[in-house]
């Protein structure tokens, strides 16, 4: 309890204005000031450089190593397996040149892979892959040949003046109640002995004359649109910032203490997602993630303990004398000390968002934003000394962390290239925005909460 | 406002807004320096140091305009301790240990003292009561936080701040007896 004369003596000390010569003090004040603004910590900048690099590297990849001239891939034709089944009364078995440019519409069936491109130019430096399944009856007629199976599949690159394969594997005319009346400009061929499951016709087809006005130009269109389902995997690292925000304002000096030995976070997230494309563009995603945030704080600081021990001085005297004192008894005792607490906290996150994406060739950008379901599952760390052996892990106030279920809203970004149909890679960047009322971990007058800004790059994979 | 002005002069390192802060604190906290550091060192070394983090975490500061002093004196009161760290070993203690100390018989007489004998007679008390002192009955911690910034135990500081009473209290005795 404080005694009455304190509280007067506090105030009467608040107020009190030492004597100082301010100007011998500002001249040995100023030296030691900092110059100028302090400079703000490189870290966010730090991972926005990374990002660049990154999709600089992806784009790099992208332009120059999987261009035509680096690839290998020659011209071949992988037909319907049931074309090619000797048993199929339908077979046809023999592939035929196509000596006639491919017309407008041709390949326009909706699970065309490709379309027709308005220029030729456009096609020169994409390596092409389109594919036609037909929207033809499954079973071939035999005998009947008003019926036909016409179902082939492309893979060919276009180039400037060379148009190394192009080939057809046809069946007969269909009948013209078939909707897919393009068969009809197919000439119909005789059949002819299988060349058995294990073969494929791969045909060596002259050059076609790309000065032709009819030359059909095709356009990568990578993705289709309607509806798909993605799975991704994906990982990254992320810069987690740690809010600190004291109860009462007597813990600011605490806060800052603290802020004074720790080091930036550090964390890393791996997870996995499934979207929902719809035609229109709007997708809607759930999945998995596991975050995981490295705290260390590294503290060197001389510690005073008020021991029983060896005290020694002098004994001030009434009468004002002096005399020197040893003896045992409570003294104070200052130990430097220099421990590094190393601690991990580990979260389950379960995502879902709405978002919208957008296709340029073999590109996509998306936006969403949701929210999620943070399952804090657990925290554990170590103490070192500075020898870097453990000397303890107690999980003291400061590092408990509420094992609970909270939720927070996210906002990401995703850029994805298709170098495979059906494959993309992506770099995702995503916010996690922590509502005010969400606390992390608590310590006796403030409480800790966590920002976080997540680059992450991953697979993604078309399942339909 | 103005000190907010202030503050963001000072963040832009303007040499004449720094000056301008350290006139305006610097006699008052340097009271503050003063109550902390032992007599034999300078409080104005200290006082330099303060500003020093002052300054370094001037953009840290997001408190409504009153709020400036106490933050600077809450720096200013970590540097002191700091520092008192640094150059103590060990201390006497040659008064034996009492956890009941009893209330002061001259509380009138310690209500009447001016800033500066006030400022004279906790710089005599020894480093460990002095800096329990300051911190629990000058600056109100209570005593678990006392504690953790001094690194000492909830009851030692409780012990120490008695101790401190109890010599405080024999000042003015000896004041009191003293012959004119």
């Amino acid at each position: 309890m404080r005694q009455p004369y304190e509280s007067k003596w506090r105030r009467s000390l608040d107020d009190y204005e030492s004597p100082m010569d301010s100007d011998s003090f500002w001249s040995r004040l100023e030296p030691k000031l900092p110059i100028g603004e302090r400079p703000r910590t490189p870290i966010f900048w730090w991972w926005l450089g990374s990002l660049s690099v990154l999709i600089t590297a992806v784009l790099i990849y992208g332009l120059v190593l999987l261009t035509p001239q680096n690839t290998e891939e020659a011209a071949f034709v992988i037909a319907n397996d049931k074309a090619f089944t000797p048993e199929h009364a339908g077979w046809t078995g023999h592939a035929e040149v196509r000596d006639q440019p491919m017309h407008k519409g041709e390949k326009s069936d909706h699970s065309s892979e490709y379309s027709l491109a308005p220029s030729a130019q456009e096609a020169h430096t994409v390596f092409h892959h389109y594919t036609n399944t037909g929207n033809t009856p499954s079973t071939l007629s035999g005998p009947d040949e008003s019926r036909v199976m016409s179902t082939s599949m492309y893979t060919a690159p276009v180039m400037e003046g060379m148009h190394a394969a192009r080939v057809e594997q046809a069946g007969t005319v269909q009948s013209d109640d078939e909707p897919n009346s393009d068969a009809e400009a197919i000439p119909q061929v005789s059949p002819a002995p299988s060349p058995g499951l294990d073969h494929l016709a791969t045909l060596e087809l002259p050059p076609l004359d790309m000065a032709d006005p009819d030359f059909p130009t095709l356009q990568a269109r990578t993705l289709r649109k309607g509806w798909q389902l993605f799975v991704d995997v994906l990982s990254g690292p992320g810069y987690p910032s740690r809010e600190l925000m004291a109860m009462e304002e007597a813990y600011t000096e605490r806060i800052m203490r603290r802020r004074s030995y720790e080091h930036p976070l550090e964390s890393w997230s791996i997870g996995a997602d499934v979207r929902l494309y719809a035609p229109s563009g709007l997708f809607l995603q759930t999945g998995i993630r596991r975050l995981q945030i490295s705290e260390q704080f590294e503290s060197k600081h001389t510690e005073s303990r008020y021991v029983w021990g060896l005290g020694e001085g002098f004994v001030h005297h009434a009468d004002g004398n002096i005399t020197p004192w040893q003896d045992s008894t409570w003294v104070w005792q200052t130990e430097e000390t220099h421990i590094r607490h190393l601690n991990r906290i580990i979260t389950w996150d379960l995502p879902i968002a709405l978002g919208y994406r957008h296709i340029w060739g073999p590109w996509s950008g998306d936006i969403a934003a949701g929210i999620q379901t943070n399952l804090r599952q657990f925290t554990e760390g170590r103490s070192l000394n500075s020898e870097d052996q453990i000397i303890s892990w107690n999980e003291t106030p400061d590092y408990t962390y509420h094992q609970q279920i909270g939720v927070s809203a996210m906002v990401q970004g995703r850029l994805v290239w298709y170098p495979r149909m059906g494959y993309g890679l992506f770099v995702q960047p995503t916010w996690y925005l922590n509502p005010s009322s969400r606390t992390d971990a608590s310590m006796t007058g403030y409480e800790v909460r966590y920002h976080q800004v997540l680059i992450q790059t991953g697979l993604s994979m078309r399942f339909f | 406002m103005q000190e907010d002005h202030l503050i963001q002069s000072c963040l832009r390192g303007e040499r004449a807004a720094q000056r301008a802060l350290v006139d305006e604190f610097g006699p008052r906290l340097l009271t503050v320096c003063r109550r902390y550091t032992h007599p034999r060192l300078d409080p104005e070394d200290t006082l330099q140091d303060a500003f020093v983090q002052i300054f370094r975490h001037l953009d840290s500061f997001k408190g409504s305009c009153g709020a400036l002093w106490s933050w600077m004196k809450t720096i200013t009161i970590r540097e002191a301790l700091k520092k008192q760290r640094m150059t103590q070993r060990w201390h006497l203690n040659g008064y034996s240990f009492e956890e009941y100390m009893p209330e002061p018989e001259n509380a009138n007489i310690l209500s009447d003292l001016n800033a500066e004998e006030i400022l004279k007679m906790v710089s005599r008390l020894p480093d460990g009561y002095r800096e329990v002192f300051n911190l629990v009955a000058l600056e109100g911690y209570s005593h678990a936080e006392c504690a953790e910034m001094l690194g000492i135990a909830s009851g030692t500081s409780r012990a120490c701040l008695s101790r401190a009473r109890h010599l405080l209290q024999r000042q003015i005795l000896n004041l009191t007896t003293q012959p004119s």
